[in-house]
C-alpha cells in the first residue's frame, strides 16, 4: 500500500507524538504541509470504535469541518481544503453563545463569491463560545482555516466521545 | 435538467426549497434548472440588515416587492424582461466546490455574451460586467451542497428600477441589459434557447429536457 509505506518514513519525527497511529483502523494520508523544517502531517481515517481520544487530537467529517476536543470541550472550524473550496470569505455568521445544537444541525453560515454556504455542527452540544474575530475579520478563515480560524467553543452534553462519530475516511 | 417558467418570487423561493429537500432526500435526484421571470421585486441576501426598514418601505412604495432571502450577495432587482435561471444542482455528486460551481455559471453568459458579439468579463465582483457595467446578477445559497437561487440576466428589463439602489452594494458601477448594449430588442424568449446551449457544455451536460 504505497499510503502507508510514505507514513513509515515519516513516523518517528517528533511531529507526530499526537497522533496515535495505532490506535485507529487504516489512516490514510491526506496531506502533507511543510512549516519551516518541521513536517505536518493532516489526516483523515476511518475507525471502527473510539476509545479515549488524547487531548487535542483534531479529528475531521465528511463536510470538512475539523473539531478538536481538550478537557470535555470542543473547538470547531473548517478544513484547509473547505475554504479553497469557498473562495474568499467575506462575511460568516457565527451562532450565539448558549445556543444548543443538534449534530448536523446548520451553526453557522459564510458567505464567499456571493454563495451563502452553511456550516454543520459536527457534534451535539452547547456553544460556549464564539470566535468573533470571524466577523470582522472573515478572510482569517482563509487564511489560518486551521488554527486562527476556528469558529466555535463547544460544550459536549456528555464526555462519551463514542456518540460523536465524527470520522471519516 | 427540466425547465419551468412561473412569476412570482415568494412562491419561487417555495418551489426551490422543496427541490432542495428533494434533491438532498431523494434516491434518484438529477439536476434542475429552472429558469423564469420574475414580477418587479426586490431581493437582498444574507447580509440583509444592511438594508434598513425605512429603505424596505421606499421600495415597496414605487410598486415593488421586496423580500429578505438567504442567498448570498446584496439587494438586486428582478422583473419583466430579465432571465432569471436557479440551477438546483449537487455540487457534492458533481464535484464541484462553490467557488467553481460560480465561475462556471460566470463563464456560462461570458461565452453568451461572446455569441452576441458582447465582451463580458469578470471582477473582483461575482457577476459578469460589460465595461463598467453589470449585465448578469449572481447570488447562490448552498445547503449540504445543494445549490438554490442563480443568476439574473437583463435581456431587456426596465433598467431604471435599479437607479433606485445601489446594485449589490457596488458604487461607481452601473447595470445594462443584451438590449441596451445590442440597440435591439432582446427578448428573454429569444435568449432562452442561447442560454441553454451554453450552459450544456461548461456543466458538461449533452441533453436537456423540457418541461413546461
Amino acid at each position: 500500500m504505497m499510503a502507508s509505506a510514505k507514513l513509515v518514513n515519516l513516523f518517528g519525527g517528533k511531529a507526530l507524538k499526537t497522533i496515535q497511529y495505532s490506535r485507529f483502523g487504516f489512516p490514510t494520508a491526506h496531506s502533507i504541509t511543510l512549516k519551516g523544517a518541521v513536517p505536518q502531517l493532516q489526516y483523515k481515517h476511518r475507525t471502527l470504535h473510539t476509545s479515549q481520544l488524547k487531548a487535542a487530537d483534531k479529528l475531521y467529517t465528511k463536510e470538512h469541518e475539523w473539531i478538536s476536543v481538550e478537557n470535555g470541550t470542543a473547538t470547531f472550524g473548517i478544513t484547509h481544503h473547505a475554504q479553497s473550496k469557498l473562495g474568499e470569505v467575506v462575511y460568516c455568521e457565527l451562532p450565539e453563545v448558549g445556543l444548543e445544537c443538534e449534530k448536523g444541525e446548520t451553526v453557522a453560515v459564510v458567505e464567499s463569491v456571493k454563495a451563502a454556504s452553511d456550516i454543520y455542527a459536527p457534534v451535539s452540544g452547547k456553544v460556549t463560545s464564539a470566535n468573533d474575530e470571524l466577523t470582522s475579520s472573515p478572510i482569517l478563515i482563509n487564511d489560518s482555516a486551521e488554527k486562527d480560524g476556528n469558529y466555535i467553543n463547544y460544550w459536549f452534553r456528555s464526555n462519551n466521545l463514542s456518540a460523536v462519530n465524527p470520522f471519516t475516511t | 435538467i427540466n425547465l419551468m417558467l412561473i412569476s412570482i418570487f415568494v412562491q419561487a423561493l417555495k418551489l426551490q426549497q422543496c427541490l432542495v429537500k428533494w434533491q438532498h432526500e431523494s434516491p434518484n435526484p438529477f439536476p434542475i434548472l429552472l429558469m423564469l421571470q420574475h414580477d418587479p421585486v426586490y431581493t437582498v441576501g444574507l447580509r440583509s440588515s444592511v438594508y434598513t426598514e425605512q429603505e424596505e418601505s421606499n421600495l415597496l412604495a414605487i410598486g415593488a416587492d421586496f423580500v429578505r432571502t438567504n442567498r448570498g450577495g446584496l439587494i438586486t432587482f428582478h422583473g419583466p424582461g430579465q432571465l432569471v435561471v436557479y440551477p438546483i444542482f449537487n455540487l457534492g455528486a458533481m464535484k464541484l466546490g462553490v467557488r467553481e460551481y460560480v465561475y462556471q455559471l460566470e463563464e456560462t453568459i461570458i461565452n453568451l455574451c461572446e455569441r452576441y458579439k458582447l465582451h463580458g468579463e469578470r471582477s473582483p465582483h461575482t457577476g459578469v460586467w460589460i465595461a463598467n457595467d453589470k449585465i448578469c446578477a449572481m447570488g447562490i445559497n448552498t445547503q449540504r451542497g445543494i445549490t438554490s437561487h442563480g443568476l439574473a440576466l437583463n435581456c431587456n428589463t426596465d433598467l431604471k428600477w435599479f437607479d433606485r439602489i445601489v446594485p449589490c452594494g457596488i458604487h461607481g458601477r452601473g447595470v445594462t441589459s443584451l438590449s441596451r448594449e445590442l440597440s435591439r430588442d432582446v427578448t428573454v424568449e429569444n435568449t432562452l434557447s442561447q442560454f441553454l446551449r451554453h450552459f450544456a457544455p461548461v456543466f458538461g451536460s449533452d441533453s436537456l429536457d423540457f418541461n413546461d
